[in-house]
């Protein structure tokens, strides 16, 4: 049924205003595409042009390939088999997600470089010299796909995981009764029942990669987003920057579109009447061993080895480090986050009130446009982001000082405000998804029982619906608030004249050469990214078939 | 002055019409029952009066102040109606107490205080106002919705399906309390049903709804005896459907005549008798049928029976007999009809 509008005609405006403001920095892009670039787009499309898709299309091919395997292989083993520490690493699987693909970059780094632990262990055993053997360099496209696949095979794992949990097992021992060994019984029963969940993770770790600018960028690779980049600010195009952003875009929302369909296909895939509990297969010996290690290398890869690499350089470093400074911008950051959080909490939540519980309505359909915010890559936002602010300062000071004759600048650009509005455009959806979930979960009923009692409806949403939600309200900001804490690539374009996050200090720091001191911050970081892990372990525990989580793997 | 009134209620959600030229008024003090298969309307019903719907055409008003038509619609907050909904939506983060003084604005705290706690005697929850709805059981949580419901005292209460979530034995129980607290109260009500016998139970009068519009308003006793139609006369229990020649007033069955108003002579007409309305008799001469099943239902035995050629029956037909009556599967036996039990109508 569906019942009157909940909101007033007033509250649902300013709530499709809110949807299209955040959708600006994408229309901005795609608008001034068709821009004049002065010959630059020729000139990058004779040169650049191609390393940057033969780069970013080895960079994701060679990151999916290597989260699938570690990903199915991981999920695989935690839920069908029992071994040493089977029920520890199946919860460590996610931490690697705590960890920015960047910062593993920083670690990795100092970790292989010539005067590192492992090369200079490597010359102490054999007696060589420096230059008398090769040794691969981690900056290099290969090194991108490992430390890439290091910190975004969870996704994989988490999602494949809960498709294993969720599907019958009958039909995996049917096959076992027909003869296939559990390989066999892997390859040709489950992974197939479980492929739209593997399309799903997939397509979230083809996004991320997409994406990713800070590690890229620190191994001096060519690909898209280090392009927009340069083209932004080396070559100060931004017709050129927005029109190689209209081409990631493009690749993203394709990939978007793949895991939508997917996701449709799920819900018939999942549905399974006898659910049974699984029984794990006690291993013995050294296969036993073997499937301990096979969980616990890449728990090592994405997580363990970097945390010791940060901690034991922030330890040698610690005369090299200005700890106020550190410690002011922890201050810094974590307001910035806070301030994001509660903007982004709000907006969402207002947003999800005016539009109702109705499935149907504009304000829910064009909401879940703007959810690909958050598929939208940082730098992409950033470059729209530069270009909204730029026309509005123009728009302020005409109107400034034309009628009024007062100098007034840029209001907008460089200020933090357009760094907060950044962080609305790419994690609104962070927010609206659980939120909107839970609004459309408690129902009607209890407004609408509230409405007969004589309250009216703002204050049946300030007395029922925000006490019921508060719990998935703080989960929620809390997600946002470690995700701004991590954001490098919008921060780092829009971030006002001297303004520095833990992110952008860490970044600028290694980039020039003084990786020890970037171990602080970097530490910093991760110890924000550890609490979305946090709440999504609260979540995992409470999976089960039939009752999903409110924190999805999709929110992180 | 009526404390509910529809007058001529359309709504449709799209284009399924759920409520068709509508009239209906509960009167002062009145419980009304609005009986109905499931989608016939009546929960629309009750949701146009409580505000949660707006009808296209139509005028609502409740305690006699116009509350919707087109262009008009007071909202559910300045209505002045309680609801008591199927599932009781009690706010699970309240406890007891404030879910009662919920509704209770306005008011100073300590008349609130007062309120809530008369109200709690009332349903005989004192002891729990504390303790949160899921600490208490099903029928509590009922009595808990009932007192939050009539705590800023409505014009009319409006239930939906209100003991469809108790289980049977519950059911019975909660039912008579709160037919006694309505009454005691003397509380206007009108309340949403598809189950014939707790409307017959509850109900001053009872209004049969189908497809959208009412069939037949009328105290329980009248509409179970003076069905208006053949839905009604179908919608209390099993019926057996004889057809009948319509002779001098009077309608001819293999099984007797009962006397007809408003039939012509020679109109296609069914007889609609209720189970108990066939009373048999084991009789191995000229028999009218033969007894295929008997089967005891506590009080009563339920027969089946299978009509002798000369009637020109096809199907076989239903009776209720008292315990006791000594039949058995085989006998053959002859039937009379019991007027008061026996409807004739026109063939459709």
């Amino acid at each position: 049924m569906s019942g009157r509008p909940l909101a007033p005609r007033a509250g649902a405006l300013w709530a499709g205003l809110v949807l299209v403001v955040l959708a600006l920095p994408v229309i901005a892009v795609v608008a001034l595409t068709g821009a004049d670039t002065q010959g630059l787009w020729a000139h990058l499309a004779n040169t650049v042009l191609s390393v940057y898709v033969t780069n970013t299309l080895l960079l994701g091919g060679g990151v999916l390939v290597l989260t699938l395997i570690t990903g199915i292989g991981t999920a695989w083993l935690v839920t069908m088999y029992e071994f040493p520490f089977r029920r520890t690493l199946e919860f460590a699987l996610v931490l690697p997600l705590a960890m920015p693909a960047y910062i593993l970059a920083y670690a990795y780094t100092d970790f292989f470089q010539v005067t590192g632990p492992v090369q200079t262990l490597l010359r102490d055993l054999t007696g060589l010299n420096v230059r008398d053997y090769w040794f691969p360099n981690i900056r290099s496209l290969e090194g991108a796909v490992f430390v890439l696949s290091g910190a975004l095979f969870p996704y994989v794992y988490l999602i494949t995981r809960a498709a294993f949990l969720e599907q019958s097992m009958s039909a995996v021992e049917v096959s076992r009764t027909l003869g296939l060994t559990r390989a066999q019984a892997l390859l040709r029963v489950a992974v197939p029942m479980a492929r739209p969940a593997i399309v799903a993770g997939g397509t979230l770790v083809t996004m991320e990669t997409l994406a990713d600018f800070g590690a890229v960028k620190y191994f001096d690779l060519q690909t898209f987003t280090t392009g927009i980049y340069r083209a932004w600010f080396s070559y100060g195009n931004p017709a050129a920057a927005a029109q190689l952003a209209s081409i990631l875009l493009a690749a993203v929302f394709a990939v978007v579109l793949i895991e939508q369909s997917s996701r449709g296909a799920r819900r018939y895939a999942a549905v399974s009447a006898q659910y049974r509990d699984i029984r794990p297969w006690q291993l013995k010996g050294w296969r036993a061993r073997l499937a301990s290690v096979a969980c616990a290398t890449p728990v090592g890869v994405g997580f363990a080895v970097p945390a010791i690499i940060l901690i034991s350089m922030a330890i040698d470093a610690q005369h090299d480090v200005d700890l106020a400074r550190v410690a002011a911008l922890t201050l810094n950051t974590g307001t910035l986050a806070a301030i994001a959080a509660t903007v982004v909490v709000a907006l969402a939540a207002g947003v999800s009130f005016a539009a109702g519980r109705s499935q149907a309505n504009l304000l829910r359909q064009m909401s879940r446009v703007s959810a690909l915010g958050y598929a939208t890559p940082g730098v992409v936002v950033g470059v729209g982001l530069l270009i909204v602010a730029g026309i509005a300062d123009s728009f302020i000071r005409d109107i400034a000082e034309g009628a009024f004759h007062i100098l007034v600048g840029l209001v907008l650009s460089g200020s933090v405000a357009v760094l907060v509005y950044a962080y609305a455009v790419r994690f609104f959806a962070v927010a609206h998804g659980p939120l909107d979930a839970a609004f459309v979960r408690i129902g009607a009923r209890y407004g609408e029982a509230a409405r007969t009692l004589g309250v009216s409806s703002s204050t049946a949403i300030i007395r029922i619906d925000i006490p019921l939600m508060r719990g998935t309200m703080l989960a929620v900001a809390a997600l946002v608030f470690a995700d701004v804490m991590k954001e490098l690539p919008a921060t780092m374009i829009l971030r006002p004249f001297n303004f520095d996050t833990l992110a952008t200090e860490a970044f600028q720091l290694a980039t020039t050469e003084r990786l020890d001191q970037a171990a602080l911050p970097s530490l910093a970081i991760a110890v924000a990214g550890l609490i979305p892990v946090f709440l999504l372990c609260l979540g995992l525990r409470r999976a089960r078939p039939g009752s999903h989580g409110e924190i999805s793997v999709r929110t992180l | 002055m009526s404390a509910l009134e529809f007058d001529a209620v359309t709504h449709a959600y799209g284009p399924r019409v759920a409520m068709k030229s509508f009239t209906l008024a509960v009167e002062d003090g009145e419980i009304l029952g609005l009986l109905g298969p499931s989608g016939s309307g009546k929960t629309t019903a009750l949701r146009v009066a409580a505000g949660l719907e707006s009808p296209q055409k139509g005028k609502v008003y409740v305690g006699g102040k116009l509350v919707s038509e087109p262009g008009v619609d007071i909202p559910p907050e300045q209505r002045d109606v309680g609801l008591l909904f199927q599932d009781l939506a009690l706010f699970p983060h309240l406890t007891v107490a404030s879910n009662v003084a919920f509704g209770l604005h306005g008011a100073r705290s300590a008349q609130r205080r007062m309120r809530t706690n008369e109200l709690l005697e009332l349903v005989g929850l004192s002891d729990y106002a504390q303790s949160y709805p899921h600490q208490l059981s099903g029928g509590q949580q009922q009595r808990v919705a009932l007192a939050r419901a009539l705590a800023p005292k409505p014009k009319v209460l409006l239930l939906d399906e209100p003991f469809s979530n108790l289980d049977v034995v519950l059911r019975q129980q909660v039912r008579r309390e709160m037919l006694n607290l309505l009454k005691t109260i003397g509380t206007s009500a009108l309340f949403v049903t598809h189950d014939p016998e707790e409307a017959l139970f509850m109900a001053d009068r009872v209004a049969v709804m189908r497809d959208g519009t009412i069939m037949q308003t009328a105290t329980p006793e009248a509409i179970y005896l003076k069905p208006a139609n053949r839905f009604v006369a179908s919608f209390f229990g099993e019926t057996n459907v004889i057809p009948a020649a319509i002779r001098a007033g009077c309608a001819e069955t293999p099984f007797g005549a009962i006397p007809v108003n408003g039939l012509l002579d020679d109109t296609a007409a069914d007889v609609l008798v209720r189970a108990q309305g066939l009373l048999v008799s084991k009789n191995s001469n000229g028999a009218h049928a033969t007894v295929r099943s008997a089967r005891i239902l506590g009080a009563t035995v339920l027969l089946e029976l299978q009509p002798a050629p000369p009637t020109g029956l096809k199907s076989n037909l239903i009776a209720r007999v008292a315990m006791g009556t000594q039949l058995q599967s085989g006998d053959t036996v002859t039937i009379t009809l019991d007027p008061r039990f026996a409807f004739a109508f026109a063939r459709d």
